[in-house]
């Protein structure tokens, strides 16, 4: 995978009861395809509570930091995080292909990596980027 | 090698798939010199697109406002430079148009999938289509009013060509079929809602046939409550387009679901490679494949001769609704089919069958959703079922094909005690020999004249070793006297199988034999095909980047990334 591309994660909220909800990753991917089910799970093990075959959370937080996580591992620079609803008020707003691969920038909460920001700061970086 | 993404053509852009004429995306004084100049076969199939005639919620326009409306000038120009026409009726929302099919006045509600996801597609064109909820009772009505002025212009106008009506599918995560018509939306929930409150009162008042509603899950009654939808919209095609109506197919759009936007939105994430597992998977579970929506990059790749090898006329023939042979045997090449499973495919993969004919049969079989058969002409197909999955009426028409010479496979267990009554009496009662072998599991073999039925206990083989089980269907299969040829080689080199009677100067031969071979990868790849003492190698046709050995043991097709070849073999007994 190329580590230069931004990553997007776009989960949904599972209701559990009246109070409770649980988030679930739906995907997590970058320009070039979807991030592999070995990263995702091997990162995942920190977070699992649960025997099911899903990228299940607690909160909301725990769902950013594993998105960071990622973000690590792959040495993307940052990740969008989106939820269905929100998706779906973008892909409303959208017409072609332009358009949507804005949705998640637009609409998404972004975390940067700060391992590829000190990169970035790097004086280097700063006249080759 | 194509570094830049390739521009769309127009011809890419009005002829988008199979024969289908987009006649909307282009001028009317154009339309006849680009169906002159159209190089596919007949007839040429033209969606009826609803938005199109319905701008404004009263009115509807066939040609009396707008010339790109004119649907009778369209008829005449594709008579005229001698084509066969037939008009296309979608009734579902449609992946290929602008909002589904539906006019801009009524796109509220977007269809939403069972993540929750709202369903938009890509088109050829890059433009987002999204999708909208036909639950919406205000589309209903509407969708009446439309049919009944298009069935009113079709009389007045004197057009007698063909309306086929288009129940539009698309592959799930786990390559199922799924319609356009499936939807988790607020509407849909809303109209569930009232339906379950409508069985309740007719249940309350005693309603004539009330006591006979099924008591069904929630999962169930959605899909009775769906499919009754559907009908309400295939009814009012049915009624009032009369004469011209053609029944529905069922047509399955690659690239359609909904998380294919987001490949399919990305010049590097999308690849054509992605589309040969879909297209197999849609034409082994008996739908048309379309590919309407796929990019002109995609379409310049081993992706179309795919298309153009499977996708037949006669191959659409065989899927209408009224046709009851498929694949009729002719001098045309149609597809090489094995077995017909009318189990589900869990039960199929629960006993390793479905992975041992994928993997020894490739794609040369079918997933039926209905007992069809055709009595009269007793095909060499095995006929695939679990007696559990059926009803009585099905086990009476399951032993009627044996007795005229059907080839029939069932599984036994679990079935309800009168099913199993009624298919073990038949025998006693026609005194008919059972062979009973304990192989593995419990098996009965019983034959008269050509007709031959195994019963076996499929759930004794679940937890049985997978070689243990590939030898068990390797046993049953070579009883039922299947021959066909090995294709040894890498899983993302795809394989497909087509047949025909042989001709005046194959007389040697019972049927020719056609493997299509496919490599989607960008690294070359290697193919053996061992010899078999029932087939004799005739020709390779269409050879597109491929090396071709051939020696004692067998042939050896090379394939360069995106090569793509067909071989020819006579089979004879």
């Amino acid at each position: 995978m190329r580590n230069n591309l931004n990553l997007n994660c776009l989960y949904k909220v599972v209701e559990k009861g009246e109070d409770e909800a649980q988030y679930e990753v739906l995907m997590f991917f970058s320009d070039a395809g979807e991030i592999h089910t070995n990263t995702l799970s091997n990162v995942y093990q920190a977070y699992r509570f649960h025997n099911k075959d899903a990228y299940l959370f607690k909160t909301h937080d725990d769902l950013g930091q594993f998105a960071l996580d990622i973000c690590k591992e792959v040495q993307a620079p940052e990740v969008f995080i989106l939820s269905t609803q929100d998706y779906n008020i973008g892909l409303d707003t959208c017409s072609d292909i332009r358009g949507f691969r804005e949705i998640f920038r637009r609409y998404g909460n972004i975390i940067e990596n700060p391992d590829q920001s000190k990169k970035k700061n790097n004086i280097f970086n700063k006249l080759f980027n | 090698m194509q570094l830049t993404t390739p521009e769309i053509r127009e011809y890419d852009t009005v002829f988008p798939s199979e024969n289908w004429f987009f006649f909307w995306r282009t001028s009317p004084s154009l339309w006849e010199s680009k169906l002159r100049d159209y190089k596919g076969s007949n007839p040429i199939f033209i969606p009826l697109y609803w938005g199109l005639h319905n701008e404004n919620p009263e009115q509807f326009d066939f040609g009396t406002m707008r010339p790109e409306t004119d649907l009778k000038r369209l008829y005449e120009v594709v008579k005229s430079v001698g084509r066969e026409i037939s008009f296309v009726l979608p009734i579902t929302p449609a992946p290929f148009l602008p909002n589904g099919g539906l006019p801009s006045f009524l796109a509220r509600n977007m269809l939403i999938d069972e993540d929750g996801l709202a369903h938009a597609v890509v088109d050829n064109d890059g433009r987002i289509n999204k999708l909208y909820s036909f639950y919406d009772p205000r589309i209903f009505q509407s969708y009446r009013k439309y049919i009944w002025s298009l069935g009113q212009f079709f009389i007045r106008e004197g057009i007698d060509a063909e309306v086929l009506g288009v129940d539009c599918f698309y592959l799930n995560k786990k390559n199922q079929p799924i319609s356009f018509f499936h939807d988790n939306s607020i509407v849909f929930q809303q109209g569930f809602s009232r339906y379950l409150k409508q069985m309740q009162t007719d249940r309350n008042q005693n309603v004539e046939g009330s006591e006979d509603y099924p008591v069904l899950s929630e999962a169930d009654q959605k899909i009775e409550y769906a499919n009754q939808i559907k009908n309400l919209y295939k009814q009012v095609a049915e009624e009032n387009l009369g004469g011209s109506w053609g029944g529905v197919l069922n047509y399955c759009f690659l690239g359609a679901s909904t998380k294919d936007i987001f490949s399919r939105s990305s010049d590097l994430w999308e690849h054509y490679s992605h589309f040969f597992q879909p297209l197999f998977e849609m034409v082994v579970n008996d739908y048309v494949p379309n590919s309407a929506l796929l990019s002109p990059k995609v379409k310049q790749s081993p992706v179309s001769q795919a298309l153009t090898d499977i996708i037949s006329t006669q191959f659409i023939q065989s899927h209408r609704e009224d046709e009851l042979y498929e694949d009729d045997y002719d001098m045309n090449l149609t597809s090489l089919i094995f077995f017909n499973l009318y189990t589900s495919v869990n039960s199929a993969m629960d006993t390793g069958f479905l992975q041992y004919i994928k993997r020894r049969y490739s794609w040369c079989y079918r997933v039926k959703k209905e007992i069809k058969f055709d009595y009269e002409e007793v095909d060499q197909k095995v006929y695939c079922f679990k007696l559990s999955e059926m009803d009585l009426s099905g086990v009476s028409s399951l032993i009627k094909y044996f007795l005229n010479g059907g080839k029939i496979l069932v599984d036994k267990s679990n079935a309800k005690p009168e099913l199993l009554g009624r298919f073990s009496n038949f025998f006693i009662e026609n005194d008919i020999q059972i062979e009973k072998v304990n192989y593995v599991t419990n098996v009965e073999k019983a034959k008269l004249g050509e007709g031959v039925i195994i019963a076996y206990e499929g759930d004794k083989l679940i937890n049985t070793p997978t070689i243990k089980r590939h030898n068990f269907w390797d046993t049953i299969i070579n009883f039922l006297g299947i021959h066909h040829m090995d294709v040894q080689g890498d899983e993302a080199v795809y394989n497909f199988w087509k047949s025909r009677t042989s001709n005046a100067y194959e007389l040697n031969y019972q049927e020719i034999r056609r493997l299509f071979l496919y490599n989607t990868t960008s690294y070359k790849k290697k193919v053996q095909i061992p010899n078999h003492k029932n087939f004799a190698l005739l020709k390779t046709v269409d050879e597109k980047n491929v090396n071709m050995r051939s020696n004692t043991l067998g042939v050896e097709v090379e394939l360069l990334p995106g090569g793509s070849v067909a071989i020819d073999y006579g089979y004879y007994e």
